[in-house]
Parts: structure tokens; sequence; C-alpha cells
């Protein structure tokens, strides 16, 4: 039987506390390995057609929409350059539609909250089902333009601002089976808190799918 | 290490195999020094000559040294059960309590990680674990301490 003296004993225990202490530590970046290599869920959005407004240099914005594009969903460039308007006969009638998912930046959004055309246009998809999203940036402004869009009048719901400016935002009028048979919309909202590029299109899909917003 | 184990399986055969002369030498390591009155009174022997008898036998088995004022001085072995054990002072314990203290600083760890992170799934797998281990090395770390005979 090995004889410790006390201060060899407790020399062993301060090891072993050592031990594991390191296999906690250790397990920090495995994990957050483990979770930013794996794809995020897109089994919702790939119902969907994925539209975006491409004239921006915000950073995370160009990440996501990157992101989104290589290999996991389909998307389609929307052209809104000094001269061109989102409210064009073709914008309009491509993204009129309930299966229509937006992403514009924060910046680009907060320039156009009292544009005409762009209230058209935030019109002509929100009060048809599509969905908008504002990724960097100001995108507190993205429910500043919704409001003033006057697509609240499609809903009996009252569509309140949001000050914060989260990293991403969302706006959804969902569609709601009524007990006469009828459907109402009503607004969902999305404020996500991360700007990890994958748990933000992660966080997409579940607000399609209902498990947030 | 081959020839002292003959040695070692011959100790545990003699002594382990006994049951009083392994409590008189687990005494015998906790005091360091004892007469055989000592020994006789602390393990409720009935006579003196009993308490003789097994410390000259582990005398014999140079366990223990007769020191001219009639006291005995242990000498630590390691054979047999007594391998799984480490001694400090009057303390005996099991090996597995370093087990155990490895398990419950993960324990802690991992609980912190589940509270504090953003994802904490596989934390709360790795605190369930390390739980278990820790309850596991707490039981077999109670069971080998009360397997050595009370001295």
């Amino acid at each position: 039987m090995p004889i410790y003296s006390t201060r060899k004993l407790i020399l062993l225990f301060l090891v072993s506390v050592l031990i594991g202490l390191v296999a906690v530590v250790g397990s920090l970046p495995a994990v957050n390995y483990y979770n930013h290599s794996r794809p995020p869920n897109i089994g919702a959005l790939r119902q969907q057609i994925v539209y975006y407004f491409g004239e921006d240099s915000n950073p995370l914005f160009n990440r996501t929409v990157t992101r989104l594009g290589t290999g996991l969903v389909p998307v389609i460039r929307l052209d809104s350059s000094p001269g061109l308007t989102p409210a064009s006969n073709q914008t309009l009638k491509m993204t009129g539609h309930s299966d229509s998912f937006v992403i514009v930046s924060g910046d680009w959004i907060a320039k156009r909250v009292s544009d005409n055309q762009t209230q058209t246009f935030l019109y002509n998809l929100l009060s048809k089902g599509g969905k908008l999203v504002a990724v960097g940036g100001p995108t507190h402004t993205l429910f500043d333009a919704v409001i003033a869009s006057h697509v609240g009048n499609q809903t009996s719901a009252t569509i309140f601002p949001q000050p914060a400016d989260w990293p991403c935002t969302g706006f959804w009028l969902k569609t709601t089976m009524l007990k006469n048979g009828g459907t109402s919309l009503y607004p969902s909202y999305l404020s996500q808190n991360t700007t990890d590029p994958d748990a933000i299109i992660d966080g997409w899909n579940s607000w399609l799918t209902g498990v947030t917003g | 290490m081959t020839s002292s184990q003959p040695e070692e399986e011959e100790l545990a055969r003699q002594v382990s195999g006994e049951y009083n002369t392994l409590r008189v030498y687990i005494y015998m390591l906790k005091t360091g020094r004892s007469s055989s009155g000592g020994v006789q009174r602390a393990l409720g022997f009935s006579s003196p000559t009993l308490a003789v008898h097994h410390l000259e036998k582990l005398s014999k088995l140079g366990l223990v040294d007769e020191q001219y004022d009639g006291t005995f001085l242990v000498r630590s072995k390691s054979f047999g059960i007594l391998k799984l054990y480490v001694r400090t002072g009057r303390w005996i314990l099991p090996r597995t309590v370093f087990f155990a203290a490895i398990f419950a600083t993960m324990a802690s760890g991992f609980l912190v990680l589940a509270l504090t992170q953003s994802e904490p799934f596989f934390f709360w797998v790795a605190l369930v674990i390390s739980l278990g281990g820790l309850f596991y090395s707490i039981y077999e770390t109670q069971r080998f301490y009360w397997a050595l005979p009370p001295a």
C-alpha cells in the first residue's frame, strides 16, 4: 500500500480536479465545432422561393445570403440599384405569393421606410402571405416600413414597432382558420439574437414551421 | 516484479486470508507503532498472547519490526486487497476516491456550462454521464472502504 504524505494526497486531489477541468474546458470547443459543422435545418425554407436585394455591403447580410446560396436553398437576386424600383411589375409579380421569402439588410430597409415604391412592394408581398426578414444593421426599421406600408389594414391585429436592433428581424402575416370556416391574417414577428449565419437560417426554418414567432 | 510476485502471493495468503492478522496489520498501518497491549485493547482481543501471536506472524513476514522496548514498528507493503488503497497518516483511502474527485469536478463544470451556454443540450448529456460516473465511483469507494476489516 503506497504511503502518501498529506501534501502528496492534496496534490493528487488537485491533479484529479485538474483532469476534470481539462475534460470540461476541452468539451467547449468540441461542442462548438460540432454545432457549427452541422448544417442548418432548412426543410421548411426549401418550400419557399427565397429572394434578396443584393446591393448591400452589410457583412452579416452578405455572409447569411452567401451561406444560404452555398448548397442550402436557391436564392434569387432582386435588383434595386439607383434608378430601379423594388415595385417594378416584374418584381411585384415574382414576389407576390405566399411562398415568397424576401431577405433585405437593415441598412437597405432603413433607407426606404418612407419610399412609396418600397411601401407598394411590401404591401404586395406581405398581404399575400410572403415573408420579410432584415439581417444586420438597423433591423428595427423593418417594422417601421411594414407599418408605413399600411399592410396592417389586412389584419384586425395592431402591428407594433419593435425598438431593438436585433441581428435579424422578420415579419409575416400568417393565415389562420376561423371557426366559421373563413381565414384571417395575424402578424408574426421574428427577432434573432445571433450573428451566426447557420443559426439565423435555422431560426428562419423554425419560424416558418411555427416553432418560434 | 516477477521476483516479488510469489512474495506478494504469500503475504496475501498469510495476511489477507487471516481476518484477525489483517486487522492487526491495518491497525499497525494506521498507528505506525504499537505494543501488543495496545493492539489487544484497540482490537478487543481476549488476551495479549493473541495479539503477540499475530504481531510475531507479521514480524516473520517482514511486515512489522520488533523494537528493543517491546513495541512493534510497521513496514508498509502493498499486496492483495491493500493494493487498492492509499495511506496517508491514519487514513486508508480507496484509490477510487480520485475518480470520484474527477467526476465531481466534471459534473460541476458541465452544470455551469449547461446553465450558461446558448446551446446546452450536449452539456446536459455530459452532466448526466458525469453524475452517473460520480455516483458509481462513490458507491465503489464506499464498498472498498467497508471491505477492509475494522481496526
